[in-house]
């Protein structure tokens, strides 16, 4: 059943269906929450609020073959009013994050090889160190798989706008990993 | 073709998002322009990098919202896991069912249960004996029977109360009579010791009286 029939089957009353619904999508959710936050904590709670949201205005959900489009730009606003609410509470500068402590051995000790929980974490601290625009389009298009059509739709923005914002990220993201030395040696740990 | 174009379709060409046509373009153009087939290199090795990020397998899942459709098949088939799974559960769960049957079926079909000497009598539709009362004349009797016992029991009190006021009287003037006595005795022991000690002091001054008179006429 897709979900465009179990949305219409939760608007007939079918509690059910959305519960359907929940569980195709909270992996997804969460995935994406927690590649933004990098933090499993803030990730269930904007999945949680995510769906809350999307149980109230289900309803309102014109085109239900657009469903995904619509629960990934609930969870996306979910996520930057987080990420105002927190910048408003610490500094999120590139310069004032420090760096990671595996990149500081790295920098100094290029032949020590990088560990894969290190280097999971080390690219979550590279990605929030990039504006959240051009993360959130990092991964959508690296770890959520949308081309780039769904995530101009997800964000209400022109392609070459999504298209714009994913090479400056990747760019800026070279550069890190050049400043941190990652990435030849992730490559060698290959 | 320029550098800003070839630009504009490296994320095209990155996620394999791109025409045939566009793609053999931006290949022939990049063979001649080594900058920018190593920064599309640059930038791929860069994905590639991303791409070693592990998959995540959140264990959590969210609290979903309780269905309100039950159908009768559905609440059956909860209803079944509730039953307990050993032989000795299922017979005490079945013998209490027949008996809370019984009680409601007794209850709606006035069932009557009756040991007499001759055995057991079970009947259905049983109406109880509804009690009428007393006659007036009954009722009267009754009443003037317990107004006589009533005033029986109270003359019994009555007598009682007085016999025991009386013994008391009696105990008391008893009492009162003794210690008059004891005292007139006491007054009257008292007033001898008095006479005796005043004939003392008599007799003693007396003798005083004669030595002072005979020394008084010894000395002349």
């Amino acid at each position: 059943m897709n979900d465009a029939k179990l949305i219409e089957n939760f608007r007939n009353g079918d509690m059910e269906a959305f519960n359907r619904l929940v569980k195709r999508w909270q992996q997804r959710i969460h995935r994406f929450a927690y590649r933004y936050f990098a933090s499993h904590d803030e990730a269930s709670e904007i999945t949680q609020k995510t769906f809350i949201k999307a149980y109230k205005k289900l309803n309102t959900l014109e085109n239900t073959d657009k469903f995904s489009a619509w629960i990934y730009r609930i969870a996306n606003n979910l996520c930057l009013d987080e990420t105002k609410c927190a910048s408003r509470r610490r500094s999120a500068s590139m310069e004032a994050l420090p760096k990671h402590p595996v990149a500081e051995n790295l920098s100094s000790n290029p032949d020590q090889l990088v560990q894969q929980e290190d280097l999971e974490s080390i690219l979550q601290l590279a990605l929030r160190q990039i504006p959240a625009e051009q993360r959130i389009v990092v991964i959508m298009k690296e770890y959520e798989g949308l081309k780039f059509r769904e995530i101009a739709e997800v964000l209400g923005e022109p392609e070459n706008t999504v298209k714009s914002r994913l090479y400056y990220g990747l760019k800026k993201l070279r550069t890190l990993f050049e400043q941190w030395n990652i990435e030849l040696e992730a490559l060698r740990y290959e | 073709m320029n550098d800003q174009l070839a630009r504009s379709l490296f994320m095209d060409y990155l996620y394999d998002e791109i025409s045939d046509e566009e793609r053999s373009k931006l290949e022939t153009y990049l063979e001649n322009h080594p900058k920018l087939r190593k920064e599309l290199q640059e930038l791929q090795e860069t994905r590639s990098l991303l791409q070693r990020m592990p998959e995540l397998n959140p264990d959590q899942q969210l609290l979903m919202v309780e269905p309100n459709d039950r159908t009768f098949g559905r609440w059956w088939q909860q209803a079944k896991q509730l039953a307990p799974d050993s032989f000795f559960g299922k017979s005490v769960l079945a013998a209490a069912a027949i008996i809370i049957l019984l009680l409601i079926t007794g209850s709606v079909a006035q069932l009557h249960v009756e040991t007499t000497g001759k055995g057991i009598a079970i009947s259905m539709g049983y109406t109880p004996t509804v009690n009428t009362g007393l006659s007036n004349q009954e009722a009267e009797a009754l009443v003037q029977k317990l107004r006589e016992e009533n005033a029986a029991t109270l003359s019994k009190y009555t007598e009682s109360i007085h016999r025991q006021n009386r013994e008391q009287l009696k105990k008391m003037v008893t009492y009162f009579q003794e210690q008059r006595i004891n005292d007139l005795q006491l007054v009257d022991q008292t007033l001898d010791e008095l006479q005796q000690n005043t004939n003392y002091r008599l007799r003693q001054t007396n003798e005083y009286l004669g030595q002072v008179l005979q020394t008084v006429s010894t000395g002349d």
